[in-house]
């Protein structure tokens, strides 16, 4: 029996919905707000596909392949200027995700290490924490494992079980070795996982989505340096476009319909079932789709915005927010990043982006020194071992710090950023609060005139403390790095409230099995509409310190297999 | 080296060649049009639509004299600097965008030809499609007063904001007693863009220095980085895409530190380390010469090595100097947020 499904976003969920249903001889069609940046998208084999990205710092600066700041501004403020009164204090791109066809797995790095099996648990496990709203996941480690399998298969995914601590295996088992073994570390990655075994810490291969070998017709990584933020030159990384959407396409079931602005689900009268999706086309007018079934797949922000902007008289705050969580829960990573400077230029930015990493800080940690930070426990994150600034970043970075002239120059020549520093990034888990929230700007709109998504956030004790506790093992580690002169941490979380500058983002339609404290269910289902779910990372009830692509497809292709099984 | 490998040295060359051929504007002043004042280029990028660019003489003339005192070389320094680089050509580029088909927005992908590929995808500009057409007409033109580009309120373009900014610096320099700001000493020039005393100055400040850095440091195809003088005293090798790097050049270093001078140590079986790794070698501090700086850069940027995190940084930061300065400040330690 064929069904037809409207996917709303192409990034890494709507990719792989749109590949399972289609797989299963569902119609499928992907509203993208984004344009198309890879040239025979849907016409050719993802082996075959060009690309309109570049080793370009320029594009990346001006937006390419990202909403524009201007036509589509996001807006900002913190937990405390938003209780003084203050409706913002930055607008622009603020933590805007990627908007093209593929989202923001187009410019991503592809670190793809799975969630652990104590991630879902952790309210059971490790209580209720002040000030947070915490929660068990509806599902299990156990549950996801195969779709995290099958997603890490079709995407190919290099790493060495072999080479993965027996801690790191035990909390995240796998049923066999990776695609593809890893690609060579960079000689500065190399430095600072001597650094981080001085101190007894095991660094080992980083799962990535990146092609060490040829894989499905598509060349190994070459190393090229400018991999994080930029599309790939030359086809070597997995993502939602080639590996999952442009198959879909292929297979005549997916059609993909760019500049797409999904900004309303209208329902029936009772709001038990969505009756349509309008959009505005490329040309600025409106559009409605019907379809059997609506996947909301826009990204965490964009996703509740689209909620909120759906409210009806069935729905008046906002398409399935009878619990009021609709945009609450927002999460990020609370970044501590580090690096160990050298007197020498050790090429830190030559590699495959990052290839190793440490997970010995992942926690929890429960000890008399956690509990005189204020907090019942701590839960740590991976460490990302190694990492590079190119060229224009460096001369941005100094030119926020200093003065223009000769001094910038200096800088420049010196380079104590690109030539002789190797970063290290700990992914700080971000516990869910209730006012770390997206809601509808009041003033601010984009160019359709819609409102834009506003962002309040404001870091919790526990990332606080985090920060103090993890950021001196960090540096430790950084200063044990053999030819290190210095090191230094920027324990975000101590530094700013405002939301962290990331792609890894979470919550605002968490799912649960109680309709009163969540948004949807274990499948992703709006509890009070029917037809509608969400598959993207807005679900996710807690968000540990793991990059989210792998388990955002693994969990959105659990939801898709299941809507396909008839279970939701 | 082994002649396959990526040689730092051949692509420089490669590029000199190239910057003969390559489609950088060149703007000579004796070939303006007297009568508008515009300035006509005399080997225009492809598909220029018509011939003239948005800065006229007298504005290119003081905006050089800006550039200048924002990357300075000679005498000064003894590397090139923007003015070498043809950054305010570059920044005319930029607001004249629209003057060719396709605008000069976007360079090409994926390769230039500085690193293996026999064509230079970089030069051929990407065509708009209507949203980005609009979103940077909006940011270069202004809303000039339309309807629909006032969605949040009027918008200053970047062409007024040079235009305004450009003219008030040639008109304070006539209160020192001098035809034009090119024409005063540095000292007064780099006073008059530090007092801020001037809005429009000031505004004019905040978007032309990051426009100065992209001209200088980035792909020469959008007309700065001339000779690519940006990326050689930087030591930068700039895109190395489809060459790339072989499997020696990414575990290996360039120039070895004592510590990689060490046998392996025996059975160690590090396979994610560098055997040539010895856990107990030590270098020793080296002078620095500009400790000053350096010891900033320790305290303020040593951690901020983190592609991911920068990129939100510089997209944010909307080509104004202001709000990268608000970015930075989210990452300073000692600063009350």
């Amino acid at each position: 029996m064929a069904r037809t499904a409207i996917v709303i976003g192409s990034g890494p969920a709507g990719g792989v919905t749109a590949w399972a249903l289609s797989q299963a001889g569902w119609d499928v069609t992907v509203l993208e707000r984004g344009r198309n940046l890879r040239p025979g998208f849907g016409e050719v084999p993802s082996s075959e596909l060009g690309t309109l990205y570049g080793s370009d710092e320029i594009k990346g600066a001006r937006s390419f392949g990202f909403p524009d700041p201007v036509m589509e501004p996001m807006t900002g403020r913190t937990q405390s200027e938003a209780a003084a009164g203050t409706q913002r204090s930055a607008q622009g791109s603020v933590v805007n995700m990627g908007a093209a066809v593929g989202g923001t797995s187009m410019h991503y790095n592809a670190k793809f290490p799975r969630f652990w099996k104590q991630d879902f648990t952790q309210l059971s496990d490790l209580g209720p924490v002040d000030g947070a709203q915490m929660a068990d996941w509806p599902i299990s480690y156990d549950e996801l494992e195969p779709y995290y399998d099958e997603v890490e298969y079709q995407i190919g995914v290099q790493g060495d079980v072999d080479q993965m601590p027996d801690f790191v295996l035990a909390q995240s088992p796998r049923s066999r070795q990776f695609v593809m073994p890893p690609n060579p570390t960079g000689y500065a990655a190399q430095l600072l996982a001597e650094g981080a075994r001085r101190v007894g810490y095991s660094p080992f291969p980083y799962p990535a989505a990146v092609n060490s070998v040829e894989f499905d017709g598509r060349p190994r990584c070459n190393s090229c340096q400018l991999c994080s933020g930029f599309g790939c030159p030359i086809n070597a990384r997995g993502d939602s476009l080639v590996s999952f959407l442009n198959p879909a396409v292929l297979s005549g079931k997916t059609r993909v319909i760019e500049r797409a602005l999904a900004y309303r689900i209208e329902t029936n009268a009772a709001g038990s079932r969505a009756t349509a999706v309008h959009y505005y086309d490329k040309n600025g007018d409106s559009q409605s789709l019907s379809a059997d079934k609506i996947l909301i797949a826009g990204s965490p922000i964009q996703t509740a915005r689209l909620l909120l902007l759906s409210a009806n008289t069935a729905h008046p705050n906002g398409l399935g927010n009878r619990s009021d969580q609709v945009g609450r829960n927002l999460m990020f990573h609370n970044f501590i990043l580090g690096g160990a400077a050298f007197e020498r230029n050790v090429q830190s930015l030559r590699a495959q982006s990052t290839t190793l990493e440490v997970d010995d800080l992942v926690g929890p940690f429960t000890g008399p020194e956690v509990q005189a930070l204020g907090v019942p426990y701590l839960k740590g994150a991976l460490i990302q071992i190694g990492s590079g600034l190119p060229l224009l970043t460096e001369a941005y970075t100094y030119g926020g710090f200093t003065d223009f002239g000769l001094a910038h120059k200096n800088l420049m020549r010196q380079s104590p950023m690109r030539l002789r520093i190797a970063g290290v990034q700990f992914v700080g888990e971000d516990l869910p609060q209730a006012d770390n929230r997206v809601d509808l700007d009041p003033e601010v709109k984009d160019w359709h005139g819609l409102p834009s998504p506003r962002v309040t956030y404001a870091p919790h004790q526990h990332e606080k403390a985090g920060s103090q506790f993890f950021g001196p093992r960090i540096q430790a580690m950084l200063m044990a790095t053999p030819g290190a002169i210095g090191a230094a941490i920027i324990p975000n979380p101590l530094i700013s409230d405002a939301a962290p500058s990331t792609f890894h983002q979470a919550g605002t339609a968490r799912m649960g099995d109680d309709p009163e404290t969540s948004v949807c269910d274990r499948n992703g289902r709006l509890h009070d509409v029917d037809n509608v779910h969400v598959m993207d990372g807005s679900t996710f009830p807690t968000f540990p310190g793991f990059n989210p692509t792998v388990t955002v497809l693994a969990n959105a292709l659990r939801i898709s297999r299941n809507i396909i099984d008839g279970i939701t | 080296m082994d002649e396959e490998q990526y040689s730092r040295r051949e692509v420089l060359k490669q590029a000199a060649a190239l910057s003969g051929g390559l489609a950088t504007v060149t703007v000579f002043g004796g070939c303006a049009d007297g009568n508008s004042g515009k300035v006509a280029i005399t080997r225009p990028p492809r598909n220029n639509a018509n011939g003239e660019l948005f800065l006229n003489e007298t504005e290119l003339k003081a905006l050089n004299a800006v550039c200048d005192r924002f990357v300075p070389g000679a005498p000064e320094d003894p590397s090139p600097g923007a003015v070498d680089a043809g950054c305010a050509d570059a920044i005319n580029l930029l607001l004249s965008a629209f003057a060719f088909d396709p605008p000069m927005i976007f360079a090409g992908g994926p390769f230039s030809d500085r690193a293996g590929a026999e064509h230079n995808d970089f030069a051929d500009f990407i065509p708009l499609d209507s949203y980005e057409a609009f979103a940077w007409r909006l940011k270069i033109e202004g809303s000039l007063g339309l309807p629909e580009r006032e969605f949040n309120g009027p918008v200053k373009g970047w062409q007024q904001t040079y235009r305004d900014g450009l003219a008030a610096l040639d008109a304070a320099a006539a209160g020192y007693g001098a035809p034009d700001f090119a024409s005063l000493p540095l000292e007064t020039r780099d006073l008059l863009l530090r007092s801020g005393d001037d809005p429009l100055i000031a505004d004019l400040v905040d978007v032309a220095f990051l426009h100065t850095l992209d001209a200088m440091y980035g792909a020469p195809e959008y007309g700065g980085n001339r000779n690519l003088v940006g990326w050689g005293f930087t030591e930068y090798e700039g895109d190395v895409q489809p060459r790339g790097f072989t499997d020696e050049q990414v575990t290996q270093p360039d120039n070895p530190g004592l510590f990689d001078l060490a046998p392996a140590p025996a059975g160690s079986g590090v396979t994610t380390g560098n055997s040539r790794l010895r856990s107990s070698a030590l270098l020793p501090v080296p002078d620095l010469d500009d400790a000053l700086e350096m010891r900033r850069a320790f305290n303020d940027l040593v951690a901020m090595t983190s592609g991911e995190l920068s990129l939100g940084m510089m997209q944010n930061s909307q080509g104004s100097l202001k709000k990268l300065r608000a970015e930075i400040s989210k990452l300073t330690p000692g600063e009350s947020k």
